[in-house]
């Protein structure tokens, strides 16, 4: 799915650098735009409003196992944009420029507890999450005019902010996501979200977190198929 | 800052923004540990009819000031250094202002420093 945006200046100045600098190698063929940076799209596109945004902009990477394909070093491009590389307490390596800073996120296997993801196709690594399979799986691109960005399908944004918030250690953090939810709700697209659902195969605790993000911005399970 | 106390969202993002910053400045200070430190000069010497040029980094170590040749294929090695830590330089100085602004907006600042306000 494609949709090409009205209003094509949503992001400001120094965004549109990284997402145009992301695009022009090729990272949305596969990888997205996610976090609190993909409301200013879900508002262009779907019409979900939502103004908080964080300092710091997060990319789902799809994880390559093959050596063959074509390798592009994004660190570089990003350091060509002015960021600084900076080898974070855990490992991560994660790039800041006055203030802002870009992180990446790849998806995590159950079972495996690892720190970091090393993604060699871009020379960066990534921090190991559960369920951005979910994100990567149901995505679309907006057409920004001079490039496109991927970003999630706000149905799988939605479910998957439902089950990860549960799971969040910091209250505050587990706040936003429900309530970033709670906006997005409101604008759902029954199809949409019936073949994400469709999609999943949860465990009882995953379930469980689902069931009681519903209940905390009042939306019905049923409508998520859990009984 | 009534917003602050009163929207748990907002002040949830402020504190996790605080946390974030306190973070990334943790590891800038780490990072920058490992870049040289000081000014590169040129020294000039008159050796009989010929003039040799050097390069020596200075910087200080506690209360002395040291003075270290660095070969001639260094230095360019040395210079991109410097200006890498530079930069760093300059983040750190912005992460510690923001800390400084949020620690003001959350009040939860202490005198005591930047790197224990998230943890309360």
């Amino acid at each position: 799915m494609e949709i090409s945006l009205k209003n094509k200046n949503v992001f400001p100045p120094e965004v549109m650098d990284l997402l145009e600098a992301f695009y022009s190698v090729g990272f949305f063929d596969e990888s997205l735009l996610i976090g609190s940076w993909v409301m200013p799209i879900y508002q262009e596109a779907f019409g979900i409003q939502y103004v908080l945004r964080t300092m710091d902009i997060d990319f789902a990477v799809k994880f390559a196992l093959s050596d063959r394909d074509r390798k592009t070093d994004l660190e570089r491009v990003i350091i060509d944009l002015g960021y600084i590389p900076v080898v974070m307490q855990s490992g991560i390596r994660k790039f800041t420029r006055e203030n802002f800073t870009v992180e990446f996120v790849a998806h995590r296997k159950g079972g495996k507890d690892d720190q970091i993801v090393s993604i060699r196709k871009w020379n960066i690594t990534a921090a190991p999450l559960p369920f951005v399979d979910l994100l990567l799986g149901f995505s679309f691109v907006a057409d920004m005019g001079s490039f496109k960005v991927r970003t999630p399908l706000p149905e799988a944004f939605f479910v998957h902010k439902l089950i990860t918030a549960q799971r969040r250690l910091e209250e505050g953090k587990k706040d936003k996501d429900l309530d970033q939810c709670s906006i997005i709700a409101r604008q759902l697209d029954p199809d949409r979200l019936d073949v994400v659902v469709g999609s999943l195969k949860l465990s009882r605790k995953a379930q469980k977190a689902l069931r009681a993000s519903c209940e905390v911005i009042d939306f019905p399970p049923q409508k998520l198929k859990l009984k | 800052m009534k917003v602050v106390e009163k929207d748990k969202v907002i002040s949830g993002m402020l504190h996790d923004e605080l946390k974030r910053c306190q973070e990334m400045l943790n590891s800038l200070e780490r990072s920058i540990c490992e870049i040289p430190k000081g000014s590169l000069n040129e020294r000039k010497k008159r050796y009989k009819s010929k003039v040799y040029s050097y390069f020596y980094l200075k910087y200080r170590d506690g209360e002395k000031v040291i003075s270290k040749h660095i070969p001639n294929k260094e230095v360019q090695k040395i210079m991109k250094n410097l200006e890498l830590r530079k930069k760093y330089e300059k983040e750190i100085r912005s992460y510690k202002k923001k800390i400084s602004y949020l620690n003001k907006l959350t009040k939860t600042g202490k005198k005591s420093g930047h790197g224990n306000i998230a943890k309360e």
